[in-house]
């Protein structure tokens, strides 16, 4: 193998204004996803829960129309038309949990490190290419594929139970739920979106990473859990992150909380985990240096 | 006049309690220049610092007149070809190429057709679309280097670019090098391969232990390096008649024979000696086949500049060097 000597030719061609660049970054990310089996088989299992959930709503429904169309009946029996948001929750909360989180190790987790890990920073980082950059090319991606696994199922079971209104004022009675189920689902990723990227910029060995996120996602789960019922003390189920996300959802799908906790404490708490993340990820990225 | 490819002052940067480079004050111009050193010695830790993947410790540096750290549009002039690999090992050549000429804010259309050229250039056109993960490490070099140039930059940082070639690639890289040298480019290529930055340039920046031992063109620096006699090769027909005739003369230190029909002289004034052996071979009737000096090269000054000495030698060889007016 030789090297052609053709010649040095200065490009003289257009360049683009350095906000373009996190595109790149972004299309990187998600290819390198996407090239994993497991990535994958999670997004594609994580639509079972969304066709069992539509299958049992649509009966439901049926059901309970034929129901409500008999008012002597319904009355007698004690039934109400109501807007399947129990099931909604349920396929968001319970079911798609899993693989939110399956999707969270396997993307969120390693995002950072993996670069750091594999030298990739030495090329971002040599490019004109800023840290804030950087952070949008990850933290979409990121956030895309975790948002599609949290909030399409959600979404479509809603579009569902709009679909099989047979009335307006039944149309009306569910739609609430469509803002309901776009703003916890976006909660809801964002919580298994930036706090494993944070801590994925904490180190270089993705491993570790996956196992540090999973261990702070389980193991004050069942410490709070444990605690609560343990001690009456409810508030100490305040400690985990899944048990804030389903109280939260239970809050704004107007089902009954596990606790009697007022809604603005886990919504709080979400929202410090949050901020907390995003300040970690920011300082890091900021202070970065490539050492490969 | 142009602005100095890079100027520092002071420049140190720690890891930890570990020294990486330490008091950095150097002036690099344009042109070609080599970064030599022995591994360990801080070139790339120093070649990091000029794309501000590391932030200073201390001092200041300035690549084109322009600060470093968080400095986006420097970058965007800058070309680097790492020493480690870290390639996405799933991207093909062209794939690889052409995502980091985006980076670099080239549109995508023309960054896979400059990618493209750049690998052809490179010598890997038929391998351009083959995964990185099958390149050998002499084409994974190639493709790092074809990622640095991708862009037309105007200043390429080439951490030891050479490693892992077959001396056919390693020739052809380093007339690209001097090419690109010509072409108005500014060049730094580290190498711990003596020989290979000879080749390349005469300018060099020598470092060892983290600290800069000289700066400046290779025979100019030799000539400074007053501590140690010059050695001057005679190849005449009868050297120990000449051999008798210079030890007398008080600029010869001393004469001993390596080879048949070769005399090594030492002197401390090589500028007095040149002109003396020509005369006495004429007057003897001797005939000089060739007169040439082994000390003319980077692996003599390397070998003097970083001979075992302690670090106080080494401090004093680099004071002695980098301070440049005094010989």
């Amino acid at each position: 193998m030789t090297i052609r000597d053709l010649g040095y030719k200065r490009y003289d061609g257009p360049r683009l204004p350095h906000r373009s660049r996190y595109r790149v970054l972004i299309g990187r990310t998600l290819s390198l996803a996407w090239a994993s089996g497991l990535v994958k088989t999670a997004m594609i299992l994580g639509m079972f829960p969304m066709v069992v959930c539509g299958v049992v709503i649509f009966f439901k429904v049926k059901a309970m129309q034929m129901i409500a169309s008999q008012p002597m009946a319904a009355a007698a029996a004690g039934i109400k038309l109501d807007d399947a948001s129990s099931w909604v929750f349920y396929c968001v909360y319970w079911c798609q949990l899993w693989f939110a989180f399956a999707m969270s190790v396997l993307v969120a987790a390693p995002a950072v490190s993996d670069d750091v890990r594999t030298g990739a920073f030495q090329f971002y980082f040599a490019r004109p290419i800023s840290r804030n950059h950087y952070l949008v090319g990850k933290m979409v991606p990121v956030g895309l594929l975790i948002t599609i696994v949290c909030a399409a199922p959600g979404l479509a079971l809603v579009l569902l139970r709009l679909g099989l209104c047979k009335t307006g004022a039944e149309a009306m009675k569910v739609l609430p739920m469509l803002g309901s189920t776009i703003l916890y689902t976006l909660v809801y990723a964002a919580t298994l979106a930036l706090p494993p990227v944070a801590l994925s910029a904490l180190s270089r060995r993705s491993g570790t990473m996956q196992g540090a996120w999973a261990a702070l996602f389980f193991f004050p789960w069942v410490l709070g859990e444990g605690m609560a019922a343990a001690t009456g003390v409810s508030y100490a189920a305040l400690v985990s992150i899944p048990t804030n996300l389903r109280l939260l959802g239970q809050y704004l799908y107007g089902m009954e909380p596990s606790y009697a906790i007022p809604w603005y404490y886990p919504a709080a708490v979400l929202a410090a985990l949050l901020v907390g993340s995003a300040a970690v990820l920011l300082h890091r990225l900021d202070k970065v240096e490539v050492f490969t | 006049m142009s602005e100095p490819l890079v100027t520092t002052e002071k420049l140190c940067k720690w890891y930890g309690k570990v020294v990486g480079i330490n008091d950095f004050t150097v002036t690099i111009p344009q042109g070609v220049t080599g970064l030599l050193g022995p591994n360990g010695a801080g070139k790339s830790t120093f070649i990091k610092l000029l794309i501000g993947a590391l932030r200073p410790s201390k001092g200041t540096l300035r690549v084109l007149g322009e600060r470093v750290w968080g400095n986006r549009l420097l970058l965007a002039r800058i070309g680097y070809c790492p020493e480690h690999d870290g390639i996405y090992e799933d991207l093909t050549g062209t794939e690889f190429v052409a995502a980091m000429a985006r980076l670099s804010g080239t549109p995508a259309a023309a960054s896979r057709k400059l990618a493209r050229e750049t690998l052809e250039q490179l010598g890997l056109g038929a391998a351009a679309d083959r995964r990185l993960g099958e390149y050998s490490k002499g084409m994974r070099q190639r493709a790092k280097l074809a990622q640095a140039m991708v862009h037309d930059p105007e200043v390429l940082l080439l951490d030891e670019p050479l490693t892992g070639c077959d001396p056919l690639a390693r020739a052809q890289i380093t007339q690209r090098i001097k090419e690109l040298g010509k072409a108005g480019k500014a060049v730094l290529v580290s190498s711990h391969i003596l020989h290979e930055v000879e080749s390349m340039t005469p300018e060099i920046l020598l470092v060892y232990k983290g600290q800069v031992l000289a700066e400046g063109n290779i025979y100019r620096i030799r000539e400074m390096i007053d501590e140690h006699p010059h050695k001057i090769r005679v190849a005449c027909d009868q050297p120990r008649v000449l051999a008798q005739q210079l030890i007398v003369s008080p600029d010869v230190h001393s004469v001993h024979f390596e080879q048949e029909g070769e005399l090594v002289l030492e002197t401390r004034n090589p500028d007095g000696c040149y002109p003396l052996i020509p005369k006495l071979a004429l007057e003897s009737g001797l005939k000089i086949r060739a007169l040439t000096s082994p000390d003319n090269n980077l692996q003599a000054v390397f070998d003097y500049l970083t001979r075992e000495r302690g670090p106080e030698g080494v401090a004093k060889a680099a004071v002695k060097a980098a301070g440049g007016g005094a010989p």
